[in-house]
């Protein structure tokens, strides 16, 4: 099956700021999260996918289509949302529903409906003149029914309430459904981590950390609660604070543990955002602090 | 041809819709300032270049005078300067050719339909006009400027596909200069030459009508192909960050 | 319909495991009857908040050995499952949460003779219990 993304050793420099080299495969049916931190590149990734910023290197395919190529009916099958949003505050969300609905052969309208209804959104407001969480809540609406097969979404739900923001896992879950499409959704939020991505992709400073199965990323790591004096830099060690040590390499850290003779009373996992502070923080010595955050958006 | 059109002009509607609250102060504005030739045109017999000036610049500048607020050129990230309705068409499924389509479509719509109605109003109220021009000639002098409103005009347009510009101080300097040089030029240009800018307009279209409105033509053509795919190039190149 | 279904990061089985297993005691203990639709491959991934890589797996592994049945565009069920194999499920799990506690009873230095003395006077008080009814 091919894949419904392709990315291949995409690089880009935006000033002072190189992204990659990124690869990246997202298959049918699957939900993918990108984690980063603050001027990772996220957004810039997500804007190269949709041919608003240009590669220096590299390939991106959307179901065999490139986007950076003069045919450009891939489009149809992208759903985006920005982060920030640009053009539409002197639109009323009516308006920017006759504009937008009619370019999807998918659009549902029903589904339109039922979101604006949820989220209790004003129509005949402009765009401009509601708050950032209805905003963000509007755009959902105008996005999500495009039922196009692959759905980016741009920290979507970072002014939204918590109730919101449990609706939307909601609608996306339901989304998700027909089991052919696909989401990429950058979010710091960890409910929209834990409860819907089957995949993470970490980046830090434009840096590609890894592309991880999120059941797999959490078994590679583990806590010892060790019972003896230990010696440092254990196989797998990752940090160790008051007897407690994490590793990222339970297998080899056990076997030298058992072999040394040294005991420990408990072993847990991590929960999945101590994995992504390890990740994202272990990696801060190599990128240096010579980033600001102007590619965040 | 006639499919891009239908598609440019389904997806201008939101913009015209902002449009037509201020189609009634371009109307005005285009009032006034017909009103303000047909008192000024004496003057101009005395190398008075300031008519000059204004009819310049209301061909080059007048569209993007009245264009509302939120429709306005900005630079939303990075160097690349562009309409946020550009940005916003692209993240939708738009081709680009629709999109700069759509742009030319709706500069035109707040130009050439305003300047078609101060030549008219030029021509029925300035009886200073109709005894030096005849209908003919006439028509050849509004065919000279609206096709300058084409080729000249739509200079303004790239900047709305994504141009790449530092805005530095040394480059707001420059188009000061530029802008400077413009006027200087219009206002010397009486006494090198006899007669100011549109003075030699009106001559040429009274010797020449004919040929004058075809050359003219011929440049509008020239010039809306040009300019297409300036912006066709810019669209596909520049980072929308 | 949210299953009773929980699973543990901490545990050295592996999660799709638990879930078979735990699916298995559910259907065998007649907890789920045969015919009752189960929630998709997506809604039990964000309820157990795992991947649907694992979910997957598990409903796969449960369709193999016949717990469950997916129909086409109508979603996935309960299958018809036979006595026996029932009985052999109770059979394991029984077995295997026994297993459980002597491993647990021996890693906190007890001898065998020690959790044999403890079992038996656990099953000494169910049956004085039952005596009393």
């Amino acid at each position: 099956m091919n894949p419904i993304l392709y990315i291949r050793d995409l690089e880009k420099t935006i000033d002072d700021f190189h992204l990659g080299p990124l690869d990246l495969s997202i298959e049918q049916g699957t939900i993918t999260a990108l984690v980063g931190n603050n001027g990772s590149g996220k957004s810039t990734l997500l804007k190269l996918i949709m041919n608003l910023v240009k590669p220096d290197k590299g390939n991106i395919k959307v179901h065999n289509t490139l986007v950076h190529g003069d045919n450009e009916s891939w489009k149809e099958l992208v759903a985006y949302q920005p982060q920030k949003i640009i053009g539409w505050d002197p639109f009323t969300g009516y308006t920017l529903k006759n504009l937008i609905a009619p370019l999807y052969p998918n659009w549902d309208d029903k589904q339109f409906q039922k979101i604006v209804e949820i989220f209790d959104i004003p129509l005949h407001k402009k765009f401009g003149k509601l708050s950032q969480g209805v905003q963000q809540k509007l755009n959902l609406a105008l996005t999500i029914p495009r039922n196009a097969s692959l759905l980016i979404l741009d920290e979507p739900t970072s002014y939204m309430d918590i109730p919101s923001k449990k609706l939307l896992i909601d609608l996306l879950v339901d989304w998700m459904e027909p089991g052919n499409r696909s989401i990429i959704i950058s979010s710091h939020q960890i409910d929209d981590i834990r409860k819907l991505s089957d995949y993470l992709y970490v980046l830090h400073n434009g840096k590609k950390i890894g592309h991880f199965e999120k059941e797999e990323l959490v078994e590679n790591y583990a806590r010892y609660w060790l019972s003896s004096k230990a010696p440092n830099n254990i196989p797998g060690e990752v940090s160790r604070e008051d007897g407690v040590l994490i590793s990222s390499n339970p297998e080899e850290t056990e076997a030298y543990l058992v072999e040394h003779n040294i005991r420990w009373t408990n072993r847990s996992s991590l929960e999945i955002e101590d994995v992504i502070t390890l990740l994202l923080s272990k990696n801060n010595t190599i990128g240096g602090s010579q980033h600001g955050s102007h590619v965040n958006s | 041809m006639q499919k891009d059109i239908k598609r440019a002009l389904q997806i201008m509607k939101p913009e015209l819709k902002i449009l037509r609250i201020s189609y009634f102060w371009i109307f005005l504005f285009y009032t006034l300032y017909t009103i303000l030739f047909i008192f000024g045109i004496d003057a101009q017999k005395n190398r008075f270049a300031g008519l000059d000036i204004f009819f310049v610049m209301l061909f080059i500048f007048g569209p993007l005078w009245f264009r509302p607020k939120e429709l306005q050129i900005q630079k939303p990230n990075g160097d690349v300067w562009a309409s946020p309705l550009t940005i916003m068409n692209l993240q939708l499924p738009i081709k680009r050719n629709i999109i700069v389509l759509k742009s030319i479509i709706f500069y035109f719509l707040g130009s050439f339909p305003f300047q078609l109605y101060m030549f008219v109003i030029l021509y029925s109220f300035s009886p200073e006009i109709r005894t030096e021009l005849d209908l003919i000639s006439y028509l050849s002098f509004a065919i000279i400027w609206l096709s300058f409103g084409i080729y000249f005009g739509f200079s303004s347009l790239p900047i709305e596909v994504g141009y790449k510009m530092k805005s530095s101080v040394l480059n707001t300097i420059l188009s000061l200069l530029l802008l400077g040089a413009i006027v200087v030029i219009i206002i010397v240009f009486p006494f090198y030459f006899t007669y100011g800018i549109v003075e030699w307009t009106i001559i040429f279209a009274i010797k020449w009508p004919i040929i004058s409105a075809v050359i003219s033509i011929f440049a509008a053509i020239i010039g809306y192909y040009y300019w297409k795919n300036k912006m066709l190039k810019l669209i596909k190149q520049a980072d929308f960050q | 319909m949210e299953l009773p279904i929980r699973i543990s990061k901490d545990s050295r089985e592996p999660i799709y495991h638990q879930i078979v297993n735990q699916f298995k005691a559910l259907i065998a203990g007649g907890h789920l009857a045969a015919g009752t639709p189960l929630p998709s491959i997506r809604v039990l991934s964000k309820d157990l908040e795992i991947s649907i890589i694992t979910t997957r797996r598990a409903y796969q592994d449960l369709e193999v050995q016949g717990f469950i049945k997916t129909l086409q565009g109508k979603g996935t069920f309960v299958a018809d499952v036979s006595e026996d194999l029932k009985q052999d499920v109770k059979v394991t799990s029984v077995h295997n949460i026994l297993e459980n506690a002597v491993q647990t009873s021996l890693s906190f230095d007890y001898s065998v003779q020690q959790v044999k003395e403890i079992f038996l006077e656990i099953l000494e008080s169910y049956e004085s219990k039952k005596g009393d009814n």
